[in-house]
């Protein structure tokens, strides 16, 4: 593979990672919300559901989604041999 | 080809600091509690209280002073992850977002839990936008970035004579919340001897403290009172959690206070306090500054906001926070790429620990007042409301005549509310102080990012860029102090004036960075064909429609609430610069050759390399 060859893969690989990422944080950030009214009538921790997991539950998910995107980075930096990293 | 691998060394001792600021502080409750129990006034408690963090954070930043442009600029790219987390958290989440959150939340229910959704987004959105690419270019400032891609002098003047407004609507806000939150806890000038009026006096007092702590040092004295800050911050904890375990035996308030909904659902019911249950426009629901009474139902999902309303303002919110001039330069302040990943995988864990936070310190609290103040009669209030309603924490109208009369008419004001918890709970007096000392000092960390945001931007961006482009380091850090010195005196005059809506004016200055900046700095990372007259004309279209439409009247446009009025100058924005960049020209060599190196996160910053290449030109003239 050519270096622009091998430029170009990496930045697909970046791309569709922040894409999914993206995706995620739009998901949990906006449609879940919209499941409140519909869940709040079950409760769990004595919470009303949906508020559970717009304001609880999707935080920490996103939390961990993000460790496990910057870990994807790194994987693709080293699988692209991005190395001479600062 | 000579590549700039410098690492910058981390100072060894910052763990121990930090420790010693902590533990200071901690012993510093602990014996005001035991001097309290002992007799000693609570005037002075509550001076203490205050202004010896206040003291901390000025020998801070003159401990850190500096007089070198890479330590006032980023803090000379030293700070380590946490720390750098820490700085983060403590600006984003500043007063007016943690006592206004608060107080939507103690007015609209849990509807308002949109506005910490909205900086929790925006703060993962920037790790997933930005983060490799802006450390990779290591600007000094959101134009600077600007500069460094599009390789514009004109793209970095409109950027930073535009992030100004945001900046100093921020900045006006905070100071003015300050001053009033330090009107809970100082004596009145005129006990001083000091013949201004009060208002005047503690936004002066605030102006003072900021330009103290962050002009001698800039982002290095800014990163490191802003860590400390958020310590004190954290100390908020402290009363929550004391009523947590008092109320519900458990010292875990995030996960308990779904017991204070159920019972404050139950209240509202028996007690007939819900009096609008249907969602009209944001501006008018999000509680103002004006005393009001509950009214609208605490756990009944879209009963203050539309779904419209709510999904705009988590989106405004969320990418104006990804794009803010005052946040931009945190993401080249740690010295690798790694360790800026690592910042953020910090500042998601530290982010959630405060947006579970504020919505359980809200419940709490508001359980606690309805159940002991609203819809009682006024011989059976308990002793404390009294107290409260000497502070002018709230007002119980009515005399004792009719006391069923005045039972519904408790009013209670936005900012101080978060000041009922620890009189309502029993607390020591300490506790009350404590909790104005962490709301003021997130009001300081955010004041204090925006203020040297504005200041660096006029210094590095305007002066050293435009103006004068031969000034030297020196030349430049002087200009950023005078400017500090001109905006803190602009900024307690704007603060003076009456109707200072520190929620409102916070939202909609993140709108307007939204509408502003969002868009531009998506494009300059991940879009190689954006040119300098594209990002000129998306900001200023951007920010042109975003601020007409903020002060537009009159029927909202499409059911867009003027606050959240980003979610019109986002689209404009992207389209001026996309329509613009294709139409008028190609961007040259050299601006695509700096768009590929933004995307690989290793080698030299563009900044080193503009430094170098510059070096070398001078030497071969």
């Amino acid at each position: 593979m050519s270096y622009e060859d091998a430029k170009q893969a990496y930045w697909r690989q970046i791309r569709r990672l922040t894409m999914l990422m993206t995706l995620a944080v739009a998901g949990s950030m906006l449609l879940v919300p919209l499941f409140m009214p519909a869940l709040n009538s079950y409760r769990f921790l004595r919470f009303p559901l949906g508020y559970f997991l717009t304001g609880t539950a999707s935080l920490i998910a996103l939390a961990a989604l993000l460790y496990a995107f910057f870990n994807g980075q790194q994987k693709n930096d080293r699988a692209y041999n991005v190395t001479l990293q600062f | 080809m000579t590549l700039n691998y410098s690492t910058p060394v981390v100072n060894p001792r910052l763990g121990s600091g930090f420790a010693i600021f902590a533990s200071t502080y901690t012993c510093l409750v602990l014996l005001l509690i035991i001097l309290e129990q002992l007799g000693l006034a609570v005037q002075t408690v509550d001076l203490l209280i205050v202004t010896v963090p206040a003291l901390f954070y000025i020998a801070i930043g003159f401990m850190t002073r500096t007089t070198g442009a890479d330590d006032f600029f980023l803090a000379g790219q030293r700070v380590p992850p946490f720390y750098n987390a820490l700085a983060l958290c403590a600006t984003v989440f500043g007063g007016s977002i943690l006592l206004g959150s608060i107080g939507a939340f103690f007015f609209d229910g849990i509807d308002a839990i949109a506005i910490l959704l909205g900086c929790f987004a925006g703060l993962i959105l920037t790790g997933v936008l930005f983060v490799p690419h802006l450390r990779k270019a290591g600007a000094n400032t959101l134009p600077g970035f600007l500069h460094l891609r599009l390789g514009s002098t004109r793209a970095r003047v409109v950027a930073a004579l535009l992030m100004i407004v945001p900046a100093a609507i921020v900045l006006a806000a905070e100071v003015a919340l300050g001053g009033k939150i330090l009107g809970f806890l100082l004596p009145l000038p005129q006990m001083l001897g000091i013949g201004l009026a009060p208002a005047a006096f503690y936004a002066a007092l605030v102006c003072v403290c900021l330009f103290l702590t962050v002009a001698l040092g800039g982002m290095r004295s800014a990163t490191w009172t802003q860590a400390a800050q958020f310590v004190v911050m954290l100390s908020i904890l402290a009363p929550l959690i004391s009523v947590s375990v008092m109320r519900t035996n458990l010292p875990l308030p995030q996960l308990t206070y779904g017991a204070e909904l159920e019972e404050l659902k139950t209240l509202e019911a028996v007690r007939g306090l819900v009096a609008i249950s249907q969602p009209s426009t944001l501006s008018e629901t999000l509680p103002g500054t004006a005393p009001s009474a509950i009214m609208r139902p605490s756990e009944r999902a879209f009963s203050a906001y539309s779904p419209m309303s709510f999904l705009l303002l988590i989106v405004c919110l969320a990418a104006g926070i990804a794009a803010n001039p005052a946040f931009v330069p945190r993401l080249s302040t740690t010295p690798t790429i790694l360790s800026m990943r690592r910042s953020f995988g910090w500042v998601a864990a530290i982010a959630a620990l405060v947006v579970l936070t504020i919505p359980a310190y809200a419940f709490f609290n508001k359980a606690m007042a309805v159940e002991a103040l609203v819809g009682v009669p006024m011989p059976s209030l308990p002793a404390w409301s009294r107290l409260l309603q000497h502070l002018g924490l709230v007002s119980l109208p009515g005399n004792q005549f009719d006391p069923m009369n005045a039972a519904h008419s408790v009013t209670f004001q936005r900012d101080s509310l978060a000041l009922i918890l620890p009189i309502a709970g029993g607390l020591p007096r300490v506790f009350f102080g404590l909790t104005a000392a962490s709301a003021l000092a997130a009001i300081a960390a955010s004041a204090s990012a925006q203020l040297l945001a504005i200041a660096n931007s006029v210094a590095d961006d305007l002066y050293g860029g435009f103006l004068s482009k031969s000034a030297t380091p020196g030349r430049r850090l002087l200009i950023a102090r005078f400017t500090m010195l001109v905006l803190c005196a602009a900024v307690f005059v704007a603060s003076q004036s009456r109707n200072v809506d520190s929620l409102r004016w916070v939202i909609a200055a993140f709108s307007l960075s939204a509408g502003t900046f969002f868009a531009v700095l998506v494009l300059s990372v991940w879009w190689r064909r954006l040119t300098a007259i594209g990002a000129i004309a998306g900001m200023v279209a951007g920010f042109a429609v975003t601020a007409l439409y903020l002060n537009a009247s009159g029927r909202p446009f499409m059911g867009v609430d003027p606050l959240t009025a980003a979610a019109l100058g986002i689209p404009a924005s992207f389209g001026a610069a996309i329509l613009i960049s294709l139409i008028l020209g190609r961007p040259s060599e050299q601006v695509l050759e700096a768009a590929d190196e933004l995307r690989i996160p290793a080698g030299e910053t563009l900044q080193s390399r503009v430094l170098r290449l510059a070096t070398r030109a001078k030497a071969q003239r």
